[in-house]
C-alpha cells in the first residue's frame, strides 16, 4: 500500500520540480513545428489557375469560378480539413500548407481566400480560351518540340474549334 | 487435389482444402463453387438455404471467428458474405449468399453464432434483409423518426 | 443509495464527450439487466464513401474515430490494394508500422487515463495523459497534426520519416516514456485499493468471448490468443515480429494489465522497425483499377478492424463495408455487468475501451419500484470513493 502511495508521491514530486508543461497561450507564442499542416496559401506568381486543387480536395473546399475574362480560385477555411491533397497535385507547386494554426473568427463565412487570374479569350471568335499563364506555359513547353518557322503565335492563341478551323483552311490552300 | 472450378487458383495449402472439403460433403448440391485469390482469402459460393449449416461447420467445427457480415446492393438482388477469420492460419473465408432484392431474406445464424446480433441488426436495417428468427429485431443505428421501409445503403434504381 | 425520480437528460447534452445509452436495471445495487442504446453518432460514412473517389476515402474514414484515426485508413488502403493487387513499397510498409504503433501507446495511454478517472483517480489520469503528450506531439512533427495524420494513401504513405531528423526524435520520445509507463504500471498494480475494485470485476469468461467473437485486448485479457498482427501480418509486422499478450483471468484488471504490457510491446516493435527500416520510395502510383473484391485487416487499439470494398473498375468503389472494433466488444459488457453492483458499472462499461466512451450519463431502472432516474458519472464516482474507503 505504502510503495504505490510513495511512487505516486515521487511522480507528483518529480512533476513539480520540472518546467510547466502548459504555456500562457495566447500571451506567450505557441509556434507549431516545421511539416504542421496549416492554413494554405497560394503563389500567385506561380498559379497557373489549372484547378487540379479544386478537383482534388475531398472536403470540396476549394472552388473554381470562371466567368469570360477572370477565373477565381477560392478556398474556404472553414471546410478545409488541411490533408494537404492540393500541395500534392499543384503542377506549379503554387499551394503550401503554411504553419499558421489560429484561423478564429466570428463569422465562418468570411475566412475565405482567393486568386484571380485572366482568362484569355479566342482572337478570332472572342470565347474565353483558358488563363493567360496556362497558354503561356503550353506556348513555352511546346515551342521547344517544334522548329522556329513552324511556330505560330496566332495559330496558339485561338480556341479548339478556331484552330481547326483556321488549320483546315491553311492546308486547302496549300499553304501547310 | 480438389477439383476446382474454372475460376478459382490452384491451391496446394492445407488450410483452405479441408475447409472447403468438409463444407462441400456437408452441403452437397447446396455448394457451388469457390475461389481464391492468395493464400489468405477464399470465397466460397453457395445457396442460401445452406448457410445455417456452413456456419455451424465453421464456427463449432473449425473454431472460426464471425468477423462480420456485408451486403452489397446489386440492384436486383444482394450479395451476402459472412466473413469467417480463422485466427490461427491468418485466413478469412468468406461464405457468399444472394437473395433477390424483391423478397430479401436470410436465415438468421443468431442462435449459432451470439455475435451476429447486431451485425444482422444493422443489415436488416441499412439495406432491408430480413433475417428470420432473428432474437432482437429492431433499430440500432438510425433516429426513432427514420422511416420503418426506407432503406438507406439501397441503390435507387 | 437513494434513486430519486428525476427528469433524465438524454443522450445529447453540451457535457458529454460521445452518445450512447445504458439502461441499467438495478434490484437494490445489483445490476440485473443492461439494454444498450447505440446510433447517435451513426454519419453513414459507407453511405459517404460510395459517393466519393478512392483518392478522397482515405480522408474520410480517418475521421470515424479521432484515436484509432491511422487505423482506418490503413485498412481501407489494404483492402483497395488487395483488390487491385498493388505491392506496396518495402519502406512504406515500415513507416505505417512505426505510425500504427505509436498510434496503439497514445491510445493505450488515453484509455488508462479516463479508466483513472472513472474509478476517482485523477493524479493518476493526469499523470497518463501527461506522459501521453510528447507521443502526440512527436505526432506533430512527423505527420503535421496530433490526430488525422493523413500518412495514408493508396500505394503506400504520404510522408516520409527522416532519417537525420525523425529518428533521433522518435528514439528520445520513447526513452522519456518508457519508465513513466513502467512506474505507473506499477502505481496501479501494486495499489491494493485500486487492485480490490478492478480485480474480478466485469469478468468475461473465454467461452463467452468466443461466442461473442470479442476482439483486441478484451479478447486478450479473456485468453483468447488472437492478434491480427501475428494471425496474419500486415505492413511489416512479419519482419518486426510481434509478441502478443495474453490473460486468462478476463477481468477489468486483466484488460488494464494487457494493454499497459502492450503500450511497453510497441515502444519495442517502433524501436526495431526504425532499425530496420530499408531505404527506397514511399509510395507507388495505381496504374490501373481493377474491379474485384478486397478486405483490409489491421489489428487496432481496440481490436480487428476489417474493411471490405469491391472495386467495379470505375473511380468510386461499388461498396464499403466497415466494421470497427468497438462493434464487437461492446454487446459484450451485458454478460459482464449483469451480477455486478452499480459502482462498478461505468468501470466495466470503460474497461471494454467502447470508442464511444461515454460512461457519463446512464439511466438507472429500480425494477422494484419500476421508477427511472438518470445519474451522472461525478456522483458514480463518489459512491466509486466512499465504497473505496470503507474496504
Amino acid at each position: 500500500m505504502k510503495t504505490a502511495k510513495l511512487r505516486i508521491i515521487a511522480e507528483v514530486l518529480r512533476s513539480l520540480a520540472s518546467r510547466a508543461y502548459t504555456l500562457k497561450y495566447p500571451r506567450v507564442a505557441s509556434p507549431a513545428p516545421q511539416g504542421f499542416r496549416g492554413k494554405l496559401e497560394y503563389d500567385i506568381e506561380k498559379c497557373t489557375g489549372c484547378a487540379a486543387c479544386v478537383q482534388n480536395c475531398p472536403a470540396a473546399a476549394l472552388k473554381s469560378i470562371s466567368n469570360g475574362d477572370r477565373r477565381t480560385i477560392e478556398v474556404w477555411y472553414g471546410k478545409c480539413i488541411y490533408c494537404g491533397r492540393c500541395e500534392e497535385v499543384c503542377p506549379e507547386r503554387a499551394i503550401t500548407l503554411t504553419t499558421a494554426y489560429s484561423l478564429v473568427t466570428g463569422r465562418k463565412e468570411e475566412i475565405k481566400s482567393s486568386v484571380q487570374l485572366e482568362i484569355n479569350r479566342c482572337l478570332r471568335c472572342g470565347k474565353p480560351v483558358a488563363t493567360a499563364r496556362q497558354i503561356d506555359k503550353v506556348r513555352l513547353q511546346v515551342k521547344d518540340l517544334v522548329l522556329p518557322e513552324d511556330y505560330d503565335a496566332y495559330l496558339s492563341s485561338l480556341c479548339f474549334d478556331c484552330r481547326k478551323t483556321v488549320q483546315a483552311g491553311l492546308l486547302l490552300a496549300g499553304r501547310i | 487435389m480438389l477439383p476446382l472450378t474454372a475460376n478459382s487458383l490452384v491451391h496446394t495449402l492445407s488450410n483452405i482444402a479441408p475447409l472447403v472439403e468438409k463444407l462441400r460433403s456437408v452441403l452437397g448440391d447446396r455448394f457451388q463453387k469457390y475461389s481464391t485469390r492468395n493464400e489468405r482469402r477464399a470465397y466460397v459460393y453457395i445457396r442460401k438455404e445452406g448457410i445455417r449449416e456452413c456456419v455451424r461447420v465453421l464456427f463449432d467445427q473449425f473454431g472460426a471467428r464471425l468477423s462480420t457480415i456485408s451486403a452489397v446492393d446489386r440492384n436486383f438482388k444482394f450479395d451476402v458474405l459472412y466473413h469467417f477469420t480463422i485466427d490461427q492460419d491468418g485466413l478469412v473465408a468468406s461464405i457468399c449468399v444472394s437473395t433477390p432484392k424483391q423478397t430479401a431474406s436470410l436465415d438468421s445464424v443468431t442462435d449459432i453464432v451470439p455475435a451476429a446480433n447486431w451485425i444482422e441488426r444493422e443489415i436488416q436495417e441499412l439495406l432491408g434483409i430480413k433475417f428470420v428468427g432473428h432474437p432482437t429485431p429492431g433499430k440500432l443505428l438510425t433516429s426513432d423518426d427514420w422511416p420503418e421501409d426506407e432503406y438507406p445503403l439501397r441503390r435507387i434504381g | 443509495m437513494s434513486v430519486e425520480a428525476t427528469l433524465p437528460i438524454g443522450p445529447y447534452h453540451p457535457a458529454l464527450k460521445e452518445p450512447e445509452f445504458f439502461k441499467l436495471f438495478l434490484d437494490g445495487e445489483k445490476v440485473v439487466d443492461v439494454a444498450i442504446r447505440l446510433g447517435y453518432t451513426h454519419r453513414g460514412i459507407e453511405y459517404l464513401a460510395e459517393r466519393k473517389t478512392y483518392n478522397e476515402i482515405p480522408f474520410l474514414v480517418e475521421r470515424i474515430c479521432g484515436i484509432c484515426s491511422n487505423v482506418h485508413p490503413m485498412c481501407f488502403c489494404q483492402a483497395v490494394e488487395e483488390a487491385w493487387g498493388l505491392q506496396v513499397p518495402d519502406r512504406a510498409r515500415y513507416i505505417r508500422t512505426i505510425i500504427g504503433e505509436l498510434e496503439r501507446i497514445h491510445s493505450h495511454l488515453l484509455w488508462a487515463g479516463v479508466a483513472a478517472h472513472i474509478i476517482g483517480y485523477d493524479t493518476l489520469f493526469m499523470h497518463f495523459w501527461k506522459h501521453r503528450e510528447p507521443v502526440c506531439e512527436l505526432f506533430e512533427v512527423l505527420t503535421g497534426n496530433r490526430q488525422n495524420y493523413a500518412m495514408n494513401c493508396i500505394g503506400g504513405v504520404r510522408r516520409d520519416i527522416d532519417p537525420t531528423k525523425h529518428k533521433a526524435l522518435i528514439l528520445q520520445t520513447l526513452s522519456q516514456i518508457r519508465p513513466s509507463l513502467l512506474r505507473l504500471e506499477k502505481a496501479v498494480t501494486e495499489d491494493p485499493v485500486v487492485r480490490a475494485r478492478i480485480e474480478n470485476v466485469g469478468v468475461l469468461s473465454k467461452d463467452q468471448a468466443r461466442k461473442l467473437c470479442v476482439v483486441g485486448p478484451v479478447a486478450r485479457a479473456s485468453g483468447l490468443a488472437i492478434d491480427v498482427r501475428k494471425d496474419e501480418p500486415y505492413a511489416a509486422y512479419k519482419e518486426v515480429g510481434v509478441d502478443v499478450k495474453v490473460l486468462t483471468e478476463g477481468d477489468v484488471l486483466s484488460r488494464m494489465l494487457v494493454r499497459l504490457l502492450e503500450a511497453l510491446e510497441s515502444i519495442e516493435i517502433v524501436k526495431r522497425g526504425l532499425d530496420a527500416i530499408p531505404p527506397g520510395p514511399i509510395r507507388l502510383e495505381p496504374k490501373e483499377i481493377v474491379p474485384g473484391d478486397g478486405i483490409g485487416k489491421v489489428e487496432a487499439p481496440r481490436g480487428e478492424d476489417i474493411h471490405y470494398v469491391r472495386s467495379n473498375g470505375t473511380d468510386i468503389p461499388e461498396r464499403v463495408k466497415i466494421r470497427a472494433p468497438s462493434y464487437m466488444n461492446v454487446p459484450s459488457i451485458a454478460p459482464q455487468i449483469i451480477g455486478s453492483s452499480l459502482a462498478d458499472a461505468s468501470l466495466i462499461i470503460a474497461a471494454v475501451d467502447p470508442c464511444f466512451c461515454c460512461t457519463e450519463r446512464i439511466a438507472l431502472v429500480n425494477v422494484k419500484t419500476n421508477r427511472e432516474s438518470s445519474v451522472d458519472f461525478e456522483s458514480l464516482a463518489q459512491s466509486w470513493r466512499r465504497k473505496s474507503k470503507h474496504s
